[in-house]
């Protein structure tokens, strides 16, 4: 058998080899059995008649491959006589599948032309797989926001994008977060070109921290994702994919946007492009303000406190040679929030300044280099910081009451290597190595710091048209909590045209808090302790060494490092296309969490209080559906229905309620047992919630219009009965639905007009959601040149 | 365009979402309820200020607030400050008293208290942290709920009481805040305390 397989074949070296090869192949034929071989010669070239090199010809069902040379020819020798399937692959081109046929002692002259898929707008996905992959046909299922819907509802951040999709609930806790499958904002990873976004409070990311400038896409892959991405990747994952400077011969390009609104927010955003022969670079800027808004006049603190935020991101894209490419993708955030409040201290009233600043930077630098045709190479090297500081000062003297710094760094240098083996076998592995400090007050010496190793591999096997199968695993090492294997599988089935199933099973971890591992911290006014679990077994070694333990409840020798919050996930998906204009999507998902982190105490201390530490404990399960149907009828018209059920119950809860273990009392004021049909499972989590969207483009008259529904159904807010637990009507906060209208026309001279509404029918809840402002108005005007 | 193929799948997976949503009867208790001997203590202030950290001693007998100058005697049978209750013996006061935390228990039905088996305020129980009845949120005889700052009264929680002379009685604790709302708020007053308790004054264990 021969196998002919090169790399990058110069023009004058490629015309030997071909010469070479065919007398080889003549050679070997003629040794060979001259009955039952032939060959394959062909010629790839792209739909606009350019011819492709390096791309990767395999005659399916046998070891045949090879690639194209300079000239865009292929040979392949050697090959029994029969029927094949000739597959061509080639990055930025659509796939080709060739039936061809070869006869002994002859050539089989194919000509193959592939379609440029960006000039088809087939959108591409990379989060499920760390590999491009065409949207519709990834193995993992991904939701993918494009730009074009971020522009027709005017969104200005992270937070506006993904309010209005099915399944993302925002839920503010220090901040809005996004709750995952029933899952807090603390199990979903929030990347922004694949690199992870540091800066959590309690938590959550603030979402509205990540302007939107220069984003081309978000992908969103919900269902645990830790065997490709590790830490919190538990829920699932959103990767913002922003525009990656282009080489050719663009030349410049400017896009400029403002946009002004209800509450005096204000956006102006710019963004420059520079695309050489060799060299790319674009600048994107952002400043977004606003004065905030006050739903509770009677109190001196506003609703919703005024804010500026600036975004730069420069990026800047090298072509070293044909195969080498560098990329360098910086960030720069700067945050300020300022309002008023009262402080009671001691009964008395005093008028405080807040202010609260954070800021952050990343810088990601990629080097990507084609070993040859079929195997490239990843090297990456990422860097984030982010401060913040939360200070109260006297209004009427400017004297400092109180200040919280806290600084993180995260520091990440990742290879990757894609491999693709055949066309059925697709192959990523890769290993880093991550650095992380944090510096904050309450954290033992002020100042930690933790190491981490990881490995990664991914296989993705396409034995046939209709069943792909991708499994990944992935190995976290850590130095402050216990390592972690997060395996993942994933299979496509494409039995019809017009179906798709897409199956998953994996294992998702998040990592224990800062606090939880670090925290050092005594109440001065009552005298109980808290111990992050990296340093308890010392603490309480002074503490003893001191007198100042009265006994213990737990033997220190028994305690080990904490264990990362896990779970396991099944998520079961159908895409259900019946005619062209209509797509259901459905998909059902179950989590199972367990060692989720809680204090307990460890020992009494002779003033009579406790020393918490933090142990695994809790189990937790998620379960739900959800249905996206698209429909659209022509004219320019596009209607979208979506739908999520879910359920998120406390395990060791719904044990106690089953034993009958937690009491209320019923409508009679009577003592009676919690019934488990009563019991609501986790606060703040609607069961039901949707979006009703109705689009209209009208291209030739340059005019575009968008409704938009959002229902959130009830959810539980808080206990009320005393039990802690979910069980009453009068836990709950009502459900509502906000309706957004938003209408854009495009003038001469690529100006673009944009006017809107949000919230039009003006739903506030300042008792149960004050980051539900009411009805907003708003103008925007962009130019493109 | 919809097959019936497609609708046949969509109308089963429906049946199943509504049919998993359906609920259980939810039965309330019923049966006659003496309430003859029950006595009702409203706004028992404890430590009201939050400043001065002095109990209030009450005595079941005649439902009296004890003055302060008597904590050290036998007159007394339960004290209150803040969230936390001390019962007259042992480390608390000079008396037999004692306190036996039961849960999921109907005030209301309960007709007998144990006899034996009472706890006493002490250092030596320091997992409870000394006192017959625990103080601490989900450990005692509160819950305190993080997100809106309020201490309510575990459901079903009931304290037999060994009184400071020997006797028994069965209390509850309703409210943590003044005027005892149904539902405290931030702006209510908190640190008074209504009870509700039957006495026995014959010795015996019957507190019907």
């Amino acid at each position: 058998m021969i196998e002919i397989s090169y790399h990058r074949p110069t023009a004058h070296v490629s015309r030997w080899r071909f010469v070479a090869i065919l007398s080889v192949a003549a050679l070997c034929s003629a040794h060979l059995s001259a009955q039952s071989t032939g060959s394959v010669r062909g010629f790839v070239r792209g739909s606009d008649g350019s011819t492709i090199m390096d791309a990767l010809v395999t005659l399916t069902g046998t070891d045949h491959r090879g690639s194209t040379d300079k000239d865009g020819v292929f040979f392949l020798a050697g090959v029994q006589t029969g029927t094949y399937t000739l597959a061509v692959r080639m990055p930025g081109y659509q796939p080709s599948n060739q039936t061809c046929s070869v006869v002994a002692g002859d050539t089989a002259d194919v000509a193959i032309v592939l379609t440029d898929s960006r000039i088809e707008m087939q959108p591409v996905v990379v989060t499920g797989t760390r590999t491009e992959r065409p949207y519709t046909t990834s193995p993992v299922r991904t939701n993918l926001i494009a730009r074009e819907e971020m522009n027709r509802a005017a969104a200005r951040d992270l937070r506006d994008v993904l309010e209005e999709q099915t399944g993302l609930a925002i839920v503010h806790d220090h901040g809005a977060g996004i709750q995952v499958q029933g899952l807090d904002p603390a199990y979903t990873l929030i990347l922004i070109d694949g690199e992870p976004v540091v800066g959590r409070t309690a938590g959550t990311l603030e979402l509205s921290r990540i302007a939107i400038t220069d984003v081309e896409r978000v992908e969103v892959v919900k269902g645990p994702s830790s065997s490709l991405y590790g830490a919190d990747a538990l829920a699932g994952v959103v990767n913002i994919i922003t525009e990656e400077p282009r080489t050719g011969t663009d030349g410049l390009g400017v896009n400029l946007q403002s946009r002004y609104g209800s509450y005096r927010t204000l956006d102006l955003s710019a963004r420059l492009r520079y695309s050489g022969s060799d060299v790319g670079a674009s600048i994107a800027f952002n400043r977004k303000s606003s004065a905030g808004y006050d739903l509770t006049p009677a109190s001196i603190s506003p609703t919703a406190p005024p804010t500026t935020d600036y975004t730069i991101s420069p990026k800047i894209l090298v072509q070293l040679s044909p195969f080498t490419s560098l990329s360098v993708h910086g960030r720069v955030f700067v945050g300020r929030q300022e309002s008023d409040l009262d402080l009671e201290e001691g009964g008395t009233l005093t008028r405080m300044t807040e202010l609260s600043r954070t800021n952050d930077w990343s810088v990601a630098s990629k080097i990507e280099h084609s070993l040859n045709a079929s195997t490239t190479f990843k090297g990456k090297v990422y860097v984030m910081s982010y401060n913040s500081d939360y200070s109260l000062r006297a209004a009427s003297s400017g004297a400092l009451h109180s200040t919280d710094p806290f600084e993180q760094t995260y520091m990440k240098a990742e290879a990757q290597v894609d491999a693709v083996l055949t066309a059925q076998h697709l192959f990523t592995a890769g290993a880093g190595y991550v650095r992380e400090a944090v510096e904050a007050v309450r954290i033992a010496e002020g100042v930690h710091r933790a190491t981490s190793a990881i490995a990664f591999a991914q296989h993705e096997w396409i034995p046939t048209e209709a069943l792909d199968v991708v499994a990944s695993i992935r190995f976290d090492s850590h130095s402050d909590y216990a390592e972690r294997l997060s395996p993942k599988a994933s299979v496509l089935l494409s039995p019809l045209s017009w179906l798709k199933v897409r199956l998953s099973a994996g294992s998702g971890f998040k990592a224990p808090t800062f606090q939880q591992l670090y925290l050092d911290f005594t109440n001065p006014a009552v005298g109980y302790s808290v111990f992050g679990s990296t340093g308890v077994i010392d603490k309480l070694a002074n503490l003893q060494a001191g007198g100042q333990v009265q006994q213990l409840l737990v033997d220190p020798s028994k305690l080990s490092l904490i264990r990362p919050e896990s779970s396991l996930s099944f998520n079961c998906g159908v895409d259900v296309a019946p005619a062209e204009m209509i797509l259901l999507r459905v998909n059902a998902f179950r989590t199972s969490l367990k060692d989720m982190i809680e204090t307990a105490p460890v020992a009494v201390k002779t003033n009579g209080q406790s020393v918490f530490t933090y142990f695994n404990l809790n189990r937790v399960s998620t379960q739900g559906l959800e249905t996206e149907l698209t429909f659209k009828p022509g004219a320019g018209m596009s209607v979208h229905f979506g739908y999520q059920y879910v359920e998120a119950i406390d395990r060791d809860v719904l044990e106690a309620v089953r034993a009958g273990r937690i009491s209320k009392r019923g409508s009679t004021g009577r003592l009676r047992a919690v019934q488990e049909s009563e019991y609501g499972g986790l606060f703040n989590r609607s069961s039901h919630s949707g979006t009703f969207k109705v689009h209209y483009d009208n291209p030739g008259l340059g005019l575009s219009a968008s409704c938009r529904c959002l229902v959130r159904g009830r959810y539980g807010f808080s206990d009320v009965n005393g039990n802690t637990i979910l069980d009453d009507e009068s836990e709950y906060a009502p459900g509502y639905a906000l309706w957004n209208l938003s209408v854009s026309q495009r003038l001469p001279g690529r100006v673009t007009l944009q006017c809107g509404i949000e919230n039009m029918l003006d739903k506030t809840q300042p008792q149960f959601d004050p980051s539900l402002a009411g009805r907003r108005l708003f103008c925007a005007v962009s130019v493109e040149y | 365009m919809l097959q019936r193929r497609f609708m046949i799948p969509l109308v089963a997976l429906f049946c199943v979402l509504i049919s998993s949503c359906k609920e259980d009867e939810i039965v309330e208790p019923t049966g006659d309820v003496s309430q003859a001997a029950v006595v009702m203590l409203k706004d028992i202030p404890a430590d009201s200020s939050g400043t001065s950290g002095q109990f209030t001693y009450v005595r079941l007998r005649d439902s009296l607030l004890v003055s302060l100058s008597d904590s050290n005697t036998t007159g007394w049978d339960i004290a209150f400050r803040s969230t936390t209750i001390r019962i007259n013996a042992g480390l608390s006061g000079p008396g037999q008293g004692g306190a036996l935390v039961l849960h999921n228990c109907d005030f209301d039905t309960l007709s007998r208290v144990p006899a034996t088996g009472y706890a006493v305020d002490s250092t030596a129980r320091p997992a409870t942290l000394g006192l017959a009845v625990p103080t601490g949120s989900g450990k005692g005889w509160y819950n305190y709920n993080p997100s809106t700052n309020i201490i309510a009264p575990i459901p079903g929680v009931v304290l037999a009481l060994r009184t400071a002379d020997g006797k028994f009685a069965k209390v509850q604790i309703l409210n943590y805040y003044r005027g005892a709302p149904a539902v405290p708020s931030a702006t209510d007053s908190p640190r008074y305390f209504t009870i509700r308790y039957v006495y026995q004054a014959d010795g015996s264990t019957d507190v019907q």
